[in-house]
């Protein structure tokens, strides 16, 4: 019996040994990371702007959307690209739908398989205690910290920088409207409630990149209108606040909702396909260039 | 609480510890121990269900007990009867009400009668399939008086709620296993270190192997509709691995938890997959169930001793009862007539015992002809998983009916790995066929045997993403 447990204590204590190891070389680099970003203009939100805005076709533009990201994961991720000198960011151009401002967004980080995916973006740039602040799954977050700390060294810890555009293929047929409003905006048959967390988020989004002299564009992606419509009122309602709120804080809002396109454009009910997103790039990049002649000229 | 949880990793050193620390000679103090964690770990599923637990446990050790003291034939058939009713019942009350009630309308519907069915919200309770098996082959083994009835409750108790095998079996046998609660445990420090080599290989299964393909064959089911002939083939492929990973992964860890604590628990699983025929593969798989029904329905019912035709009656219905056992759904019971028809040929020719020793015994490599039988047998049991994994008799025709729609397209290629990854597995498991199980590697020198640990045990940390739950839970 002895030497069982001895032998388990030696096995457990060069794990331990190993974990600590590769967790002290992993924060050294996260510290010391500057994650350099060599565009003006970013992308950032969540798969809407993954596979909804292509930045070849817009100026100096560098697109940093991750699937599900939520404005809670946009504030930190901003923030943390600011504060490195190297970058010289002058313009965000994030995802503002109906989605951004569901509850599922809370769950995100509260139930363990999920909180698992976006944490293993996250975990460089947002502080556990400001992750505990707003609620995350202690679980989750050890063992996205065993996996992507102690496991191996990594110079590169920019998950949270997503891979850039990603185009999807246009394939309506596969989507089932009802499974992606009742993933969106419901919750065992009940609307969900909206995400006060994103919400006062987004409002600390603005008051950051106002201090910081960004401007910001809030864009609208084209959706089908029997997602759009299928969206609860409740939720329809508090977005029209913010809408409202936006404008009245001259952030410039791009609305292209209810644009009209063909179905070839739509990946799903609610995403763009690589066409679609080619045509609604073009758009944004128009109006950001209209928008800037008439800075200049006034 | 599940095995590859924080939780688990947290109970399992404390209740060791206070087992091996109240000492070999304090049987009963340790069999006491044994009762709460295990009610404990089984609560921690859903408390309420530990009543049943207990009533069946109480219910067939008082029925043992008033059985072994009678000779009256008659007496002790009543009381067969009513420990049958009774764990039977629980069992078909709990798993089978609204499936017995569904198809009773569907029946009538289909007749143009309709009346108003009462379905029931009823809860699952986890293990219940096995746990009620392990105890109705105690009171049949007492009324055949092969075994005599236990004396000690605490030891029964035990026996039945044992934490390793509750949920997910080995079904165990009274004979085997209930005097390893009476007798005195000596713990055996190359027992217990194989034990834990065990547990590291169930939980390689588990968690880098059946988690991983889980992703997958859930989104091929889920479009199935969408996908091409070659894609639905990985599919149902990799659902049988995945199925078997998850399953004798389970198997693994649960015998290797049972020689920590000095008990001796079946081999449940034997490395189905170098079968040579279909009756070799349900000898290797799932083996604790598929003896159960041998001994108990199989041989009551006759077995082969009355006729070729008795023989195959009693194959097929045994074979349909083990497509009922594993779920309340046509689908199973389906894939179990599939399974005993395919074994109809074997019974009628007269091969169906062909294989006693392992495949290609005493050669590293199978020759070409055992390579095409294993394959066979692989293929044959991915088409039928097919009717085992779809949540309906209708969807998994049309999936059937995508695969033999013979469209192929290049996509499959993006889940190359997945194929690589069994591929290893089966490489893997080829070098262990002859022994116990896959991580048996005590012959080893210590350096190959530390480097295989680590990277094992390397790989099941970075797995250990979001916990799939087992899929034999659900039974």
């Amino acid at each position: 019996m002895k030497k069982f447990i001895r032998k388990i204590g030696f096995a457990s204590l060069g794990l331990v040994t190993f974990m600590l190891f590769n967790y002290s070389i992993n924060s050294y680099f996260i510290n010391h990371q500057q994650t350099k970003v060599d565009s003006k203009v970013l992308l950032m939100g969540g798969s809407h702007i993954k596979s909804g805005l292509n930045p070849i076709y817009m100026v100096n533009a560098k697109n940093v959307a991750t699937p599900g990201e939520t404005y809670f994961d946009t504030f930190h991720k901003l923030k943390y690209l600011v504060n490195n000198p190297n970058n010289d960011i002058s313009k965000v151009v994030f995802g503002f739908g109906h989605n951004n401002i569901c509850g599922l967004n809370d769950d995100k980080y509260i139930k363990e398989s999920m909180s698992i995916e976006y944490l293993g973006r996250t975990y460089p740039i947002i502080p556990f205690n400001e992750l505990n602040s707003v609620g995350v799954n202690k679980i989750g977050y050890l063992k996205t910290i065993i996996r992507k700390m102690c496991l191996y060294p990594s110079v590169k810890h920019e998950g949270f920088m997503g891979k850039g555009f990603k185009g999807r293929l246009p394939n309506l047929s596969m989507s089932d409207v009802g499974k992606r409003v009742n993933y969106h905006y419901y919750e065992e048959g009940a609307v969900r409630r909206e995400s006060e967390r994103d919400i006062k988020y987004l409002d600390s989004i603005i008051n950051f990149a106002g201090l910081n002299n960004i401007e910001l564009v809030a864009v609208n992606i084209p959706q089908r209108k029997e997602y759009y419509s299928a969206i609860p009122e409740r939720i329809k309602r508090r977005y029209e606040e913010i809408r409202i709120s936006l404008i009245e804080r001259d952030i410039r809002l791009i609305d292209l909702l209810e644009m009209e396109l063909d179905s070839s454009s739509f990946a799903n009910h609610d995403h763009l396909s690589k066409e679609g997103a080619k045509i609604i790039s073009k758009i944004v990049s128009d109006s950001l260039s209209l928008w800037e002649s008439l800075k200049i000229s006034h | 609480m599940i095995f590859n949880s924080f939780d688990f990793a947290i109970f399992l050193p404390i209740v060791f510890s206070l087992y091996w620390c109240l000492g070999s000679r304090r049987v009963k103090a340790q069999n006491i121990l044994l009762v709460a964690a295990s009610y404990f770990f089984y609560g921690t599923w859903d408390w309420r269900f530990l009543f049943l637990i207990f009533v069946s446990s109480l219910a067939d050790f008082v029925i043992g007990r008033f059985m072994q003291k009678s000779n009256k034939n008659s007496y002790r058939k009543r009381l067969l009867w009513l420990s049958l009713g009774l764990n039977l019942g629980l069992l078909g009350f709990f798993k089978y009400f609204n499936f017995f009630i569904d198809s009773f309308a569907d029946t009538f519907s289909f007749l143009g009668v309709t009346f108003d069915e009462t379905r029931l919200n009823i809860l699952l309770p986890v293990g219940i399939s096995f746990y009620t098996f392990q105890t109705l082959s105690y009171t049949i083994d007492i009324y055949r008086r092969k075994i005599n009835a236990c004396n000690d409750p605490v030891a029964f108790f035990a026996y039945v709620s044992f934490f390793p095998q509750l949920v997910a079996g080995p079904i165990e046998r009274a004979k085997n296993l209930l005097p390893q609660f009476v007798d005195q445990r000596v713990f055996n420090y190359s027992k217990a270190a194989d034990g834990v080599r065990q547990i590291i290989w169930g939980l390689f299964k588990k968690v880098v192997i059946a988690d991983n393909c889980s992703l997958i064959v859930n989104s091929i089911f889920l479009n199935y509709q969408y996908e091409d002939s070659l894609t639905l083939c990985l599919g149902a492929f990799l659902f049988l691995f995945q199925v078997y990973c998850d399953f004798s992964g389970y198997s693994d860890i649960a015998i290797g938890l049972g020689r920590l604590c000095g008990f001796h628990l079946m081999k449940n699983f034997n490395f189905p997959f170098f079968s040579r025929d279909l009756p070799e593969f349900w000898k290797k798989w799932h083996i604790s169930l598929t003896s159960w029904f041998v001994d108990y329905i199989y041989i009551p019912l006759g077995g082969s001793r009355n006729g070729l035709n008795t023989k195959v009656r009693n194959v097929l219905i045994i074979f349909l009862v083990s497509g009922l056992w594993h779920g309340a759904n046509w689908t199973f019971i389906f894939w179990g007539a599939l399974c005993g028809l395919a074994q109809v040929p074997y019974l009628l020719l007269g091969r169906n015992g062909r294989y006693v020793t392992y495949v290609a015994k005493g050669r590293y490599l199978p020759n070409f002809k055992e390579l095409l039988q294993m394959s066979g047998v692989i293929t044959f049991m991915s088409f039928s998983m097919i009717f085992f994994r779809s949540p309906d008799i209708s969807v998994a025709w049309s999936y059937l009916i995508g695969i033999l729609k013979f469209d192929f397209s290049l996509s499959v290629l993006d889940n190359y790995h997945f194929v690589l990854l069994i591929m290893g597995l089966l490489v893997w498991e080829w070098m262990f066929r002859s022994r116990e199980h896959g991580l048996e590697i005590g012959h080893l020198t210590t350096k190959v045997r530390w480097s295989l640990y680590s990277v094992f045990i390397w790989l099941i940390l970075f797995n250990f993403g979001s916990n799939q739950e087992y899929i034999y839970f659900q039974f």
